[in-house]
């Protein structure tokens, strides 16, 4: 008979799961450890944080911000970072899926005994999810919620006056948009979907965290941990486009596991052509978000929507269509962004 | 106006042209369309025109950048040209196109026809492996548009006496490397089989994934086909990727994580010995639809098969490869999204590298970035420096690089994606090549280099070189 296989870091303990990222059998405290050690080297050599940071944690309930939430905890105060965490989440207005998963979110809130802030579409934007997919339908019910969502969590982030937030994007997430923005030739958002730590002019600073953590490690993590997370795929259909290329990812990570490491790799070995044009940031002239064009996505989406029009929300053709269009009287708006105090910029690397 | 009541003109928005719903051809505006390419009609008569003239188009900027405008003559001289041949569709559209364009008797005009000089053709076999052999049906390919054909063994690669021949020291003796190590260190011992058939079989063999298998024939075709254009002192390769084979080309680089060489997939000049060739692909434009037309339209016969595949023997059971993945997405995506394949090759054709290049890959001499190896070793843990108990209580943060070590290893002086290609492990649908299964006599963990790679010499084998010429000490 073949003697038991031992963990292929500590030797010791018999192995309990084979790493989805380099193929090794690892007993759980390994997991755990490496898990926890391979952020924590992100993060640090990344610099992404100094002592006394107010970090504001994006959490949805689901798996991704749930483990981001426990594993920040973890090394806050395993490695002393000093940082006064918050968790910041999204209310998108979406019954029977984000009211459910708010409820994770509040039972971790109460696990860590983290502060909690929850900002809504209705309240910022005057318009839920649900009421959104009522005009619109489901075609392009994402474009509305990615935007909105985006602006929620840096006006969220400016109540809570933190200076910095993060996500739980992971390893997969970013290569997925890698590969997306080739295929859509957005050259723009190519440049900067790899980078760790993204800041707009006058916003909060932005992190992934989990850049480098696989999605299965992320799922395997919370598993082992019993941590309570919402599981529930979006009940709005997904994006198609943005499927295709999911779907691809997952069949290159079967044939070679390290393929979602190596799409982020090339993603960062390459930058945009000096003389490729790319327009120029400023800020929102209705609500002083940054923008590259007069309005900002978020001003210009809450329009079609103020004017019936939430169909004809993309494309350059519609929006002149859209522009034509008489503005109801008392059309909504979103308020002035401000912070109450300026964030300091991303030093460089 | 009543939501029941129908739409009048003026309440509609006008339509984008879209000339596909004419059926007149949008060149000669007279005579019925024939082909709907990218929404615009054309008629048999005006299609091979515009086809003609998008191919030297391309190979014009290719070749001269700086080219004058249309119709002056381009002030370098013709360079003779090696046509790299697979024998595909492709081969069979580029052969043809270079025997109207720059032939006499092709009627290519004669200032047209200066912009080349002299055409030979190259073809790689891989009928050692298993597959079909297509020399003879290229040959008469060839002899039928007057082009000579020479004709290259993929075992080659690993042959001492094709080394001597293409003009690569040939003091170097046979490398290999222990594969057991992620850093591939050099093996010292030279024991073992050398027939370059056997050495090739058995660098396939100890290659971890079926995805490497595909993606290094991929290399050492186009190293062969590189090393044999100075051979017959070219300096220009032409080689006949389409645009969804250039598109496949593309994201497989990415997924191999070769984005730093991203640009080179498109268009590069590589130094060879000391030669610098110019890596054209004239037909980079073309859609699946434009290469069929042709291929209808003048009767062109494709020596392997309109749907046979280079490497189809080497394709793994039980699952599919990187390459193939991406080849049935692309082809995919084409038929769902018909935009995104050339919007694929755009993209690529608008980035950068992000840093200067450190030095080129020994293996696909292509610029490689410094510690490009070790930055995969950066995101992952793969073992423990100290007990988990202790590193908790007294936490000193890991390096995110591994340490440097000072033995001669290979590792160092490959590009990422050839590094992933020796070193990452297959997943749980990576499958087996079953003709790779029958070891030749090596080791699982040896694995034989092709003969341009080259080892680092060391001060004394460096000082043994230039002995004749260093006078006595003093």
């Amino acid at each position: 008979m073949a003697p038991p296989r031992a963990c292929a870091l500590c030797q010791t303990a018999r192995p309990i799961v084979r790493r989805p990222k380099t193929g090794q059998q690892v007993c759980k405290d390994c997991f755990f450890h490496v898990f926890e050690t391979e952020v924590h080297n992100t993060i640090t050599s990344a610099s992404l944080f100094k002592r006394g940071d107010r970090v504001a944690i994006g959490a949805s309930g689901g798996k991704d911000s749930t483990v981001l939430a426990h594993v920040m905890k973890v090394l806050n105060d395993r490695y002393d970072y000093g940082l006064e965490l918050y968790l910041l989440s999204i209310d998108e207005g979406i019954t029977g899926y984000r009211d459910d998963s708010l409820e994770s979110v509040k039972r971790n809130q109460q696990e860590y005994g983290l502060p909690l802030k929850i900002l809504s579409y209705d309240e910022l934007y005057g318009w839920t999810m649900d009421a959104i997919v009522e005009q619109v339908g489901r075609k392009n019910n994402c474009t509305f919620c990615g935007v909105f969502r985006r602006q929620a969590l840096d006006r969220g982030a400016a109540a809570l006056n933190v200076d910095h937030i993060v996500t739980g994007h992971n390893a997969d997430d970013i290569a997925e948009t890698v590969l997306m923005n080739i295929m859509r030739g957005d050259i723009a958002r190519l440049g900067r979907c790899t980078l760790i730590c993204t800041q707009g002019e006058d916003s909060i600073k932005r992190s992934k965290p989990f850049k480098y953590a696989y999605e299965k490690e992320i799922v395997m993590y919370a598993y082992f941990k019993k941590l309570d997370y919402f599981s529930t795929e979006c009940i709005y259909s997904p994006d198609a486009y943005r499927g295709h290329a999911r779907v691809f990812l997952k069949d290159l990570e079967a044939a070679r596991p390290s393929a979602i490491i190596d799409i982020i790799h090339s993603g960062e070995a390459f930058q945009v052509a000096d003389q490729v044009a790319l327009k120029a940031q400023q800020t929102c002239k209705r609500c002083g978000y940054m923008s590259s064009n007069d309005l900002c996505k978020a001003c210009t989406l809450l329009e079609s929507l103020e004017k019936g029009m939430g169909q004809l929300a993309t494309g350059d053709r519609n929006r002149r269509r859209l522009d034509g269009e008489p503005a109801p009287e008392n059309m909504r708006t979103i308020p002035m962004f401000q912070r109450s105090t300026p964030a300091e910029p991303i030093a460089d690397p | 106006m009543s939501c029941d009541a129908p739409p009048s003109k003026e309440d509609l928005m006008p339509r984008k042209s879209r000339y596909d719903r004419g059926q007149t051809c949008i060149k000669c505006k007279s005579r019925r369309g024939n082909l709907v390419i990218k929404h615009a009609v054309y008629c048999s008569s005006c299609l091979p025109a515009m086809l003609v003239r998008k191919f030297r188009r391309a190979l014009s900027s290719s070749l001269d950048p700086a080219a004058p405008s249309r119709g002056t003559p381009s002030r370098i001289l013709p360079p003779d040209v090696v046509l790299g041949l697979s024998g595909g569709p492709s081969s069979s559209v580029l052969l043809d196109l270079v025997w109207k364009c720059f032939s006499v008797e092709g009627s290519g005009r004669k200032d047209e026809r200066r912009q080349v000089g002299k055409v030979r053709a190259v073809h790689v076999d891989w009928s050692s492996l298993g597959g079909r052999c297509l020399v003879e049906p290229l040959k008469e390919l060839c002899e039928r548009y007057g082009i000579e054909l020479e004709v290259v063994k993929g075992e080659d690669a690993f042959d001492p006496a094709w080394r001597t021949a293409v003009g690569l020291d040939n003091s170097i003796t046979e490398i290999r490397v222990d594969m057991s190590s992620g850093r591939l260190p050099f093996l010292s011992s030279q024991a073992g089989p050398s027939d370059p058939l056997t050495n090739l079989r058995a660098h396939l063999r100890s290659l971890p994934t079926p995805t490497s298998v595909p993606a290094t024939m991929h290399t050492l075709t186009r190293l062969l086909l590189l090393h044999t254009t100075t051979k017959v002192r070219c300096s220009v390769l032409v080689i006949g990727t389409s645009l969804p084979r250039l598109s496949i080309h593309l994201l497989e680089t990415v997924a191999y994580g070769g984005g730093f060489a991203l640009g080179t997939e498109r268009e590069e000049i590589v130094s060879v010995g000391n030669a610098d060739i110019k890596l054209v692909r004239p037909l980079r434009d073309w859609s699946l639809k434009e290469l069929g037309w042709w291929l209808y339209s003048r009767q062109l016969s494709v020596p392997r098969g309109l749907d046979g595949k280079p490497t189809q023997e080497l394709a793994p059971a039980g699952g599919k490869t990187i390459g193939k993945l991406t080849e049935d997405f692309v082809l995919g995506l084409e038929r769902d999204y018909p935009s995104t394949v050339s919007t694929i090759s755009k993209t690529a054709a608008k980035v950068v590298p992000s840093e200067a290049a450190a030095y080129r890959c020994v293996y696909c001499l292509r610029p490689a970035q410094r510690d490009a190896s070790r930055w995969k070793a950066g995101t992952a843990i793969l073992s423990l420096s100290t007990p988990i108990a202790s590193s908790l209580s007294a936490p000193l943060p890991p390096p995110k690089t591994a340490p440097l070590l000072t033995e001669d290893n290979l590792a160092e002086r490959l590009c990422y994606s050839c590094h992933t290609h020796f070193t990452a492990r297959g997943g749980t649908g990576a499958g087996k090549i079953r003709v790779l299964e029958e070891s030749g006599g090596f080791p699982e963990t040896t694995m034989p280099l092709p003969v341009w790679v080259q080892r680092k010499l060391g001060e004394e084998q460096m000082k043994e070189r230039i002995g004749e010429f260093l006078l006595e000490d003093e």
